[in-house]
């Protein structure tokens, strides 16, 4: 007997992306804090290693959990997990759980050794992370709602982020964080292994292919599934999370930067960026669903060359302080591809495949490219790089970017018009 | 032949009102500038240059006996004064010096220059360390400050703007009008990317001075596109007024009309107590940019992405 799709109810479809954002902002919110931050303050303050190894570590944090998730979406397409929402939801359970503990355990590593074993068993929750909640979006978020869910998720994670904490040692990152997930991982353990009724209803939703097929799989609706779009996206997100890494790090290192920016002690300071934060993840989750993906990305590319073009000017003239309209610049554009991020790649998929598709571009795209390129900028500066140098070369590849998006997207015209 | 003279009537006296509008901006010289992006400029003994002048990477010298008729915007190079400013100096970075025969006729802000200012120069305003220690010039309502006849004439010269454009191109307005008020969120969304990013764009022009007349045409074409936003808002309220009043049975006046509404809604939220006019013109003018954009100037129309046809 073939399934059937349950009446849509509009009340469990707010219930379904509630649970999902409230998931998403707290795993986000973690990851942008405690595994970004957190782990650097770990390496060089709490154990007083060189930049260097530190760099080192990262890396292969980002290898592992750039391996295991991609392992794990290729072994939810084979067993087919795509249909059984309850199993990645008691998964994401597992994840939740142990990533409480990890947290909790951070502030007792002492020893490098230790600290390595931690780090493997982090790869492994953050792997299997990545696909299980990333894939809840098909079940869970109507096509229709993905853009403004994405903008929520990043609003709460970038809001939070900005106000709590005010200063960015491991103990003061995790200290939010020991007041959300124990009481988070308790709720989802109760809704995950508990026989509430919404999961009947949850369970089939994907099947209701007019709300919950991707946009970009839609497309393909009828025809031999093309991966084509996929890996493109991959692509241009591997390129959009490098360019931001690699500048990043090194511009909240930097005196001169940091007192009008992310670091700053002022809590207004804070304050304007978390809001700006929201207002522009607001936007982009409206122009998401409103624009052809790929006006997105020329936003994106622009304004990274923009503002790392404003930051290595200001450097030249070396003035006192700098003027709140770059970070303000830079969170919108980091807003952006942070809401490209949360929607896309359930978009891209099927129910079939979200588990694979959303753990292979985040992998690649998030935590291989963010690692790699915070081990790259923590190499640079370790060697001495100028910071000028260094802003140059990332507003040279953000400029790349842009203009290698505009010819893509001419010669693709081009293609069209032939056939 | 009625209609090729009400259009030939419309032009003219647009004309005549942009030509009022530029022949004001001639008053204190206010709108020529000199720009040096490389190389010396030096105003000898005996010498007076009339002239605001922005610096790029090259110097400026006012000698002993030399005069400046106008400000100095400083954006790097070096300034050395020994002879006299009748204007402000403001200096942004690089290097400056005023020297023991300097007399400047204005305020002299330092803001993140490398400054030495002899102690025997003259100053009539105020030496200042940074912008925030200007003084404040009170905060001043644009609509409700202004003249009457000043507020009379702008609104005049919108209005005759909203009908000529509706005769002209009412197509692209209509377009626009469309985005702006059934996708006012895609258009609110699109506005505030443009704002932030377009301002941004067009002062990082400036400060590169070579770019100066660039980042000039970038704010105005900011500006034509709010403005443009502005009478396509004008034409849709115009539609709905049409809808109650058959004499509104042409696009210009239904877009004349309609900008008539707007104005009048502008000027009474201005004077009502706890609101603006900022209320009304802020939002408008941000998703009049949006819907501009989002239409490329109303010469597409704007369908949402996820309601175009799938072309497989």
């Amino acid at each position: 007997m073939t399934q059937q799709p349950s009446q849509p109810s509009r009340l469990h479809d707010f219930f379904g992306a509630a649970f999902f954002i409230g998931i998403m902002a707290v795993g986000y919110y973690y990851n942008l804090t405690f595994v970004q931050l957190g782990l650097i303050d770990l390496g060089e303050r709490v154990l007083d290693l060189p930049r260097t190894r530190v760099a080192g570590h990262m890396a292969l944090l980002a290898i592992l959990t750039a391996g295991i998730a991609i392992s794990v979406g290729w072994w939810s397409r084979r067993r087919a997990w795509g249909s059984n929402l309850r199993l990645r939801a008691r998964l994401a359970f597992a994840v939740v759980a142990a990533q409480t503990g990890l947290t909790f355990f951070s502030l007792h590593i002492r020893d490098e050794a230790v600290f390595l074993i931690w780090l493997v068993v982090c790869a492994v929750a953050l792997g299997v992370g990545v696909p299980v909640t990333f894939s809840m979006t098909v079940d869970l978020v109507p096509r229709r709602w993905r853009g403004e869910a994405a903008a929520l998720i990043t609003s709460i994670a970038y809001l939070t982020a900005n106000l709590l904490p005010s200063n960015w040692t491991l103990e003061a990152l995790t200290q939010p964080l020991l007041w959300i997930m124990p009481p988070g991982a308790a709720v989802l353990g109760l809704l995950a292994f508990l026989p509430w009724p919404f999961w009947g209803y949850f369970e089939l939703r994907h099947l209701d292919q007019a709300y919950f097929r991707g946009r970009y799989a839609l497309r393909n609706q009828g025809r031999k599934f093309s991966n084509s779009p996929l890996f493109a996206f991959i692509l241009l997100m591997f390129v959009v999370f490098f360019i931001d890494s690699l500048g990043f790090l090194r511009m909240l290192e930097t005196p001169l930067f940091m007192a009008s920016a992310w670091q700053s002690d002022e809590l207004w300071i804070r304050a304007v960026l978390g809001i700006t934060h929201v207002v522009g993840a607001l936007a982009a989750g409206v122009l998401y669903d409103a624009l052809d993906v790929r006006s997105l990305f020329y936003w994106i590319f622009g304004i990274f060359a923009l503002v790392h073009l404003m930051y290595t000017f200001s450097l030249r003239f070396a003035g006192q302080s700098l003027p709140l309209s770059m970070p303000v610049l830079y969170a919108v554009a980091v807003s952006i591809y942070t809401v490209v991020n949360f929607a896309l790649w359930a978009d891209l998929s099927t129910p079939k495949n979200a588990g694979f598709n959303t753990g292979i571009g985040v992998a690649f795209s998030g935590w291989f490219a963010t690692f790699i390129s915070t081990a790259l900028a923590v190499y640079w500066e370790a060697n001495q790089m100028p910071l000028d140098r260094h802003l140059n070369i990332v507003d040279s590849l953000a400029f790349l970017a842009f203009i290698a998006l505009i010819l893509l997207a001419f010669f693709s015209k081009q293609k069209v018009t032939q056939i | 032949m009625k209609s090729y003279r009400i259009r030939h009537l419309l032009i003219t006296a647009i004309l005549i009102c942009l030509a009022a509008w530029l022949s004001g901006c001639e008053q204190a010289g206010v709108y020529s500038a000199k720009l040096v992006l490389d190389g010396d400029l030096v105003i000898p003994a005996g010498q007076q240059e009339s002239a605001l002048v922005a610096i790029g990477t090259g110097s400026l010298t006012v000698k002993g006996g030399g005069t400046l008729v106008g400000d100095i915007y400083q954006i790097g190079g070096t300034v050395w004064i020994d002879g006299i400013v009748e204007g402000d100096i403001s200096a942004l970075s690089g290097d400056l010096r005023i020297g023991p025969t300097a007399e400047i006729f204005g305020d002299v802000l330092l803001g993140g220059s490398n400054a030495t200012v002899d102690p025997s120069a003259y100053i009539r305003g105020e030496l200042l360390e940074s912008a925030s220690q200007l003084p404040d010039q009170g905060q001043r309502n644009f609509i409700t400050d202004a003249s009457p006849g000043w507020r009379l004439g702008q609104a005049v010269f919108l209005v005759l703007l909203a009908a000529a454009l509706g005769r002209g191109l009412s197509a692209p307005l209509k377009r626009v009008a469309i985005a702006l008020f059934e996708h006012w969120l895609p258009s609110l969304a699109l506005g505030i990317l443009i704002f932030l990013v377009g301002l941004s764009l067009i002062v990082q022009m400036m400060f590169t001075v070579i770019l100066f007349p660039v980042s000039m045409l970038g704010l105005a074409l900011l500006g034509i596109a709010v403005l443009f936003g502005w009478v396509a808002a004008g034409v849709a309220i115009g539609k709905l007024l049409a809808r109650r009043l058959s004499r509104l049975s042409s696009l210009p006046l239904q877009a004349a009309a309609g900008m008539v509404v707007l104005l009048l809604v502008q000027g009474v939220l201005a004077v009502l107590p706890g609101f603006g006019a900022g209320i009304l013109i802020i939002p408008l003018s941000i998703a009049s940019l949006g819907a501009v954009g989002l239409t490329r100037f109303g010469l597409v129309r704007f369908i949402p992405a996820d309601q175009r046809q799938d072309p497989d």
